[in-house]
């Protein structure tokens, strides 16, 4: 097989999972928003993800978007924008337990530049009595709204959610973010960190900031939960911080930090995902919810097939 | 010196300390900003900051410099710091000064609180009873005191609740005469009455004195009386008789040069003095034991709390740590718990868990809650009920105490069971405020000494 041949197959093979899971999905579905896959803009090269190396925040986002087709294709004229970042734990950047704060004000930064009406950061700590703490000690507050974004804390306000149904196998009726359903586009913008009970917290888990009830997920099944959230209402992009993270005492941490050196941009949150936690040292189908996702076929999990563009 | 020269000033500077307290008390918030710290070093003017102190750490502060500085000065001239920089005094002062300017006259005292005479020799026994409960174990004694009052009050206030409290005090002023909660209630004023007597400046009447008695009717204390010629122990420096004195007015002097002693509100040692010592004895030993921890009470107390019998005696109940709380995590015991807990504050970990900040450590004022390093602290320890955890029981993958445990405390077997570290644990209640078993698998339980060696 030469190479030509190669990414033939595999463009062929993704096309038809892509198909397969077009299918699976039942048209009769009850979901208030239709989980739409959402579709590369034109322009943009068709890669699973892109990777970016560095640990410049900024020159890593630049570079990023550049490498998918510009900021443009995704930011239009007036949309608001709802970056879903991880600062769930107290802890300051250093601490690497949390999205690079730099980083998400330099995206907020550029989605504005792009033309962006809003643009609101949102996340559910995890210490729902003092959101604050987060804000704080993260330092997210003060450079978003330097940069003219808006930072929401969701903890204890119900307000901020609206009751959805999903078809997912445990996932059926649960109250999600209104920010996120409203949003024109929505980016998630996870750490690769180590997380105690799920093993890992990258793009999926990182959804879980999203919804009113967290305790349902660990009551019934977490990771089962956590893949049919994921789709449920899946990332028009997912970029995730891989400039350094925790490697043990997730998610809380402090804990001993890896640097990585690079972030990783997609479409396709399964593979990025799954890309993540190769770096980590761990098999995708080692953590839970990835390896239903890739069941469940929301994306590409094995490691041979992703189709990685190296910036 | 003429006080007359104060006339705008003895009205401005109390007020000043009032709306500054206020100011400092709103401050008490995550993040603490730097001026919350003031607050801490205001307080320390209070003698009987400094009493609890000796009393209960056997030795002198380092800050003690700032009570004998008010004490000193009190034994120069006299309640200077009640008349001029306690901020439940700056309430009162504007209390007397609007109700001169409604009035349009300048008549302080009331018709309604002639009957106040008779409590004068009650007051030191009233003294000794306050002292003898808060030698024996009773933070509530601080309580009374300005700075401690005035800060519960004032949080209560800003949480929509009626400062039952600062209305009594008002009003108390209203009926009877403007500052008759710092000549009969406050243990701090009583205190500086007392030393008072020993000041080597009183402010004397004129030698050309007609004892017209206008000094008396706008007196706030009472201390001021044309049948004497010195002010009593009482006096504030105000400066209001100088101000009102048709003579050639009122003046501090040197009190030796005229060998009266100054008037004191009854002298000890007389048969009804010593009964009405002994009755107040006899009352603080009988009220003592309600005021004291009830048996086998041990509410999870902020970190570095101090052992319950300790921590009851000196907290004050100002509620300074409950304001500064980040999680709020800190409430006040309600008024159900007793009147020994009623006010101190608990942490409820359902409700809310503590953060590990050490604010509340930060902004007390007594030494209840003491500087103690996290790893020293014990608010409590985690214990599981495998009977109820949904890891033990039902084999789940939950760990929500392990996500939510800030000191990695809560480790997890090869099954997803978790299992306290007893070593790590602080026992902020994290995982008992995550836990997602009604009535939860996870409790923190109190321990008696609430540190570790």
């Amino acid at each position: 097989m030469d190479r030509r041949e190669f990414l033939k197959t595999a463009a062929l093979s993704g096309l038809s999972l892509a198909v397969l899971g077009c299918t699976k999905a039942p048209s009769d579905s009850s979901a208030i928003v239709p989980s739409t896959t959402p579709v590369a803009p034109p322009g943009a090269p068709n890669f699973d993800l892109t990777v970016v190396q560095g640990t410049d925040p900024e020159g890593l986002l630049n570079r990023g978007f550049k490498a998918i087709g510009g900021i443009d294709n995704y930011v239009r004229k007036n949309a608001t924008v709802v970056i879903k970042p991880n600062f769930s734990v107290p802890r300051t950047p250093e601490e690497a337990a949390t999205t690079n704060t730099a980083m998400v004000a330099a995206l907020v930064k550029m989605c504005l530049g792009a033309g962006a009406k809003e643009v609101k950061v949102v996340d559910q700590p995890l210490n729902s009595s003092s959101p604050v703490l987060c804000l704080e000690r993260t330092g997210i507050k003060s450079a978003v709204e330097a940069v003219g974004g808006k930072v929401i804390t969701y903890n204890g306000v119900k307000d901020y959610f609206r009751p959805v149904t999903h078809n997912g196998k445990i996932l059926k009726n649960f109250d999600f973010s209104n920010d996120v359903l409203d949003a024109d586009l929505f980016i998630n913008f996870p750490i690769l960190k180590h997380h105690g009970g799920a093993k890992l917290t990258l793009g999926m888990k990182n959804l879980m900031g999203l919804i009113w009830d967290r305790r349902f997920f660990h009551t019934s099944d977490l990771h089962q939960c956590i893949a049919d959230l994921a789709a449920f209402k899946k990332p028009h992009l997912t970029i995730m911080d891989a400039i350094r993270g925790i490697t043990a005492n997730g998610p809380t941490g402090p804990g001993p930090i890896r640097e990585y050196g690079q972030i990783v941009l997609g479409t396709d949150q399964v593979a990025i995902d799954a890309y993540a936690a190769s770096l980590f040292g761990m098999r995708p189908e080692e953590v839970g919810y990835i390896r239903i996702a890739g069941e469940m076929g929301l994306g590409q999990i094995q490691w041979e097939k992703l189709r990685i563009q190296k910036v | 010196m003429k006080l007359s020269t104060f006339r705008y000033w003895r009205t401005f500077v109390p007020a000043c300390m009032l709306v500054a307290t206020i100011f400092l008390v709103v401050r008490q918030t995550y993040p603490l900003p730097p001026e919350s710290q003031l607050l801490l070093w205001y307080s320390r003017l209070d003698p009987l900051l400094l009493l609890s102190f000796l009393r209960w750490e056997g030795q002198f502060p380092t800050w003690g410099m700032l009570p004998l500085a008010t004490i000193i000065i009190t034994v120069l001239v006299g309640r200077i710091f009640c008349g001029w920089l306690c901020p439940v005094g700056g309430l009162l002062t504007l209390q007397h000064s609007m109700k001169v300017s409604v009035q349009q006259q300048s008549n302080s005292r009331n018709n309604l609180g002639n009957w106040t005479k008779h409590l004068y020799p009650y007051r030191y026994p009233w003294l000794l009873f306050l002292l003898v409960l808060m030698m024996f174990g009773s933070g509530w004694v601080m309580y009374l005191s300005p700075f401690h009052l005035l800060t519960e009050e004032v949080s209560r206030v800003l949480q929509l609740k009626i400062p039952w409290i600062l209305l009594l005090i008002i009003a108390l002023g209203m009926m009877t005469f403007p500052r008759f909660w710092c000549v009969f209630i406050c243990p701090s004023g009583l205190i500086l009455s007392l030393l008072s007597r020993l000041r080597m400046f009183v402010v004397k009447a004129p030698k050309d004195c007609r004892f017209c008695g206008r000094c008396q009717q706008v007196c706030p204390t009472g201390a001021a009386s044309p049948k004497t010629s010195i002010a009593s122990s009482d006096c504030l420096l105000c400066g209001r008789c100088s101000q009102q004195c048709p003579a050639s007015s009122v003046a501090v002097t040197w009190r030796f040069q005229d060998k009266k002693k100054p008037m004191g509100t009854g002298t000890f040692f007389t048969r009804g003095e010593m009964i009405r010592m002994g009755s107040a004895l006899a009352l603080a030993i009988a009220t003592l034991p309600s005021l004291l921890r009830p048996a086998q009470a041990n509410p999870l107390r902020p970190p570095g709390a101090l052992e319950e019998d300790e921590f009851l005696a000196r907290c004050s109940r100002c509620g300074r740590c409950i304001k500064a709380c980040p999680s709020q995590c800190l409430t006040g015991m309600p008024f159900s718990s007793g009147p020994a807990l009623f006010l101190t504050p608990v942490i409820i970990p359902r409700e809310a868990r503590c953060e590990l900040t050490q604010d509340c450590q930060k902004v007390c004022p007594t030494g209840a809650i003491s500087h103690l390093p996290i790893e020293k602290a014990l608010i409590g320890l985690a214990t599981i009920d495998h009977s109820r955890c949904i890891g033990w029981a039902e084999g789940k993958l939950c760990l929500i105490c392990q996500e939510q445990c800030p000191q990695q405390a809560i480790n997890a077997d090869s099954q997803d069971r978790p299992s306290v570290i007893t070593d790590n644990c602080v026992g902020c209640g994290a995982c008992e405020n995550g836990c997602p078993v009604e009535g939860p698998a996870i409790v923190i339980q109190p321990q008696p000494w609430r540190r570790r060696p």
